[in-house]
């Protein structure tokens, strides 16, 4: 099912045991910069101010975070949802353009990474906000039908919260579904077609199984990263949008609460997890990351 | 270390000091032991950056550099990173600016050295503006404000007329000033605000819950008056006096405002802590403060700052009366005692 022969591909992944060594840099420094205080997190978590599960029990105990948490992972997931059902097609695209039109495409989806998420963010505001971009040409084209327009109040909401963030998630959903998808032999569509499958079926009983890890690739990453945002849900929604990072940084920042700041990071931490692990038995990934294999 | 061949170290700039260390590697413990005593060639203010900063750079950095010789360089504040740097015991920091209802909490936290008021001049100040631990170093205001484009009617002279505005109105999402704020416009007499009675304060802002439309970041707060998301609410007056003298559609008034502060502190571990108390003593002396009233619209703690402003500048700061006839500040001491619970109930509130 791949397009390389069995022997080809292996060669070109597996690196020679000769050259283990050159991981040991990277581990040191992902040990020390990264598993090191994120234990120390944890571990803050059991025992600051008081050895024990006190913080947990806050957690659990108080409304506030569980509707929180609660609100986390529902924005998380709708928003994956969609960056999942726009960014397909355009994957699809990408995989089958060449050339000029591959490079224009790319740079389509690449170039909004290079501006902050803070300042994509207000923009959204000025387009959403009543006398913005979007009710203003809404009032305009009323006007030409001699209706009057009153503004639509997308701020605070949820469709601003979606908009926003699925624009600044989208190329992390599709860029390993081209990944996925340019692995795909497009041979096998071709041999569906012979064998008496009509478009559609060949898409839906060979290419989109096909792609299925690319899928569960972008969408772990997307629905991870979603866990995490802060400032787009803060400027863009209202209360019901209050997301998890929220609360983290009133307590870490403001509070100097740590020990139930650590919790909460230790909660959102394992939800992260859970959903690497799924991604993992979905696409047979062990350690080696995502999008490796197609 | 052989005395001819490292220059004295209050004249070393960091690439001598370097190349001093480098070339005397085997005493390479001298410098730091000299540089202790010494006075330093720099010390690194943490502040809220932006127009603040600029604020001191023009009026108290420079003042202490011509003073001293001593350069000041600046760098962001969050509370988490002084936090860690004291449990750590490496103190970057030599001066910290932040909001006073913070440093109260720091301060009782031990995050931060006493201050000397054997070389801080504590008399001239208006009075709660000397603590333990840090000092309030100006006065701005959480105020009444509206775009000018949107409002219909007269503009409301007080929180009850904000609250009966029949639009939009602007909070900021935190429950430090906006219930305070919500406990006038219910008729709380302003010198009977403290203690708060939050549940009091939750239910007038339930009455107007519908009409809310919260701020999250200072800078967002100012925009969304200035475009008219908002037509009545509160914002700092940082935030909207420039745009208003640029033309933009806000206006605003002092009257029934929220005074909050920004407040010095020094970093418990400090290094050096002789020439940070010397920088904290000269903010708070007149001139300086009133050089820096003069490039922000926030008023001055030392009261005789005022003698040295004309009526133009005085007019444009948020509480000039000894008495705050207008205004009331923040009661610092409450919120020290209650930001926890309180935050965690408004936010349950939010969420209801």
């Amino acid at each position: 099912m791949r397009r390389t022969a069995p022997g080809e591909d292996k060669a070109g992944w597996q690196l020679s045991r000769r050259y283990n060594w050159l991981l040991i840099a990277p581990a040191f420094f992902l040990l020390v910069f990264f598993l090191w205080p994120l234990m120390r997190v944890v571990v803050r978590s059991f025992v600051d101010p008081a050895p024990g599960l006190a913080n947990y029990q806050a957690i659990l105990a108080s409304p506030v975070y569980l509707r929180v948490l609660y609100n986390t992972v529902e924005t998380a997931a709708v928003v994956t949802l969609l960056c999942l059902l726009i960014g397909y097609p355009i994957a699809y695209v990408m995989a089958r353009a060449q050339g000029v039109k591959l490079r224009i495409v790319a740079a389509l989806v690449v170039i909004p990474l290079w501006t902050s998420v803070v300042i994509r963010s207000y923009a959204w505001m000025v387009v959403f906000q009543r006398r913005g971009v979007l009710n203003e040409g809404i009032g305009t084209v009323m006007a030409l039908f001699g209706e009057s327009h009153t503004p639509i109040q997308f701020l605070p909401g949820a469709l601003a919260v979606h908009v926003g963030m699925v624009h600044i998630m989208l190329p992390f959903m599709i860029l390993p579904l081209v990944a996925s998808m340019r692995n795909i032999d497009r041979r096998l569509m071709r041999a569906a077609g012979v064998l008496g499958a009509d478009p559609i079926q060949s898409f839906l009983r060979v290419f989109l199984p096909l792609s299925l890890p690319g899928v569960s690739a972008g969408s772990a990453l997307v629905f991870m990263m979603s866990l995490g945002f802060y400032v787009t849900p803060a400027l863009l929604g209202g209360p019901r949008h209050m997301m998890s990072a929220v609360l983290i940084e009133q307590q870490a920042n403001q509070l100097l609460n740590w020990g139930l700041a650590s919790a909460l990071a230790t909660l959102l931490l394992l939800v992260t997890l859970a959903i690497y692990a799924v991604h993992a038995r979905i696409s047979g990934v062990g350690l080696a990351g995502a999008g490796g294999r197609a | 270390m052989s005395g001819s061949t490292v220059p004295n170290p209050s004249k070393m700039s960091r690439r001598s000091l370097l190349a001093a260390g480098a070339a005397a590697s085997a005493t390479i413990v001298a410098p730091t032991i000299l540089r202790a005593q010494a006075k330093p060639s720099q010390l690194v203010v943490a502040t809220g950056g932006g127009k603040l900063d600029d604020a001191y750079k023009a009026s108290v950095f420079k003042a202490f550099t011509e003073k001293t010789g001593i350069a000041i360089v600046t760098t962001a504040n969050p509370a988490a990173k002084l936090k860690s740097m004291v449990e750590a015991k490496a103190v970057e920091w030599d001066l910290m600016q932040g909001p006073a209802e913070d440093f109260i909490v720091h301060g009782r936290n031990g995050l931060f050295e006493a201050i000397d008021y054997g070389v801080v001049n504590k008399a001239p100040l208006i009075p709660g503006a000397a603590y333990e631990h840090f000092l309030l170093t100006d006065i701005a205001a959480y105020h009444i404000a509206w775009n000018t484009k949107n409002l219909k009617g007269p503009a409301p002279k007080s929180w009850a007329d904000v609250w009966a505005y029949q639009g939009r109105i602007g909070l900021w999402k935190r429950p430090f000033q906006t219930l305070e704020v919500a406990l006038l416009a219910d008729g709380v007499p302003i010198d009977k605000l403290y203690p708060l009675d939050v549940e009091r304060g939750l239910k007038s802002l339930d009455k107007v819950k519908a009409k809310l439309a919260w701020w999250e970041r200072g800078a967002q707060g100012g925009q969304v008056f200035i475009d008219g998301e908002v037509d009545v609410g509160a914002i700092w007056n940082g935030r909207v006096h420039e745009p208003k003298l640029n033309g933009a559609p806000v206006d605003f008034h002092f009257n029934q405002a929220v005074l909050v502060n920004d407040a010095w502190g020094i970093p418990k571990g400090a290094k050096n802590l002789k020439w940070s108390m010397e920088l904290m003593a000269l903010n708070m002396t007149a001139p300086v403060q009133a050089a820096y009233s003069r490039l922000i619209p926030y008023g001055p703690t030392n009261k005789e700052a005022l003698a040295l402003l004309d009526a133009k500048t005085i007019a444009n700061l948020p509480s000039v009366e000894a008495d705050f006839s207008k205004g009331r500040l923040l009661d610092l001491a409450f919120w020290a005692d209650n930001s926890s619970k309180t935050v965690d109930r408004f936010n349950k509130w939010l969420l209801g």
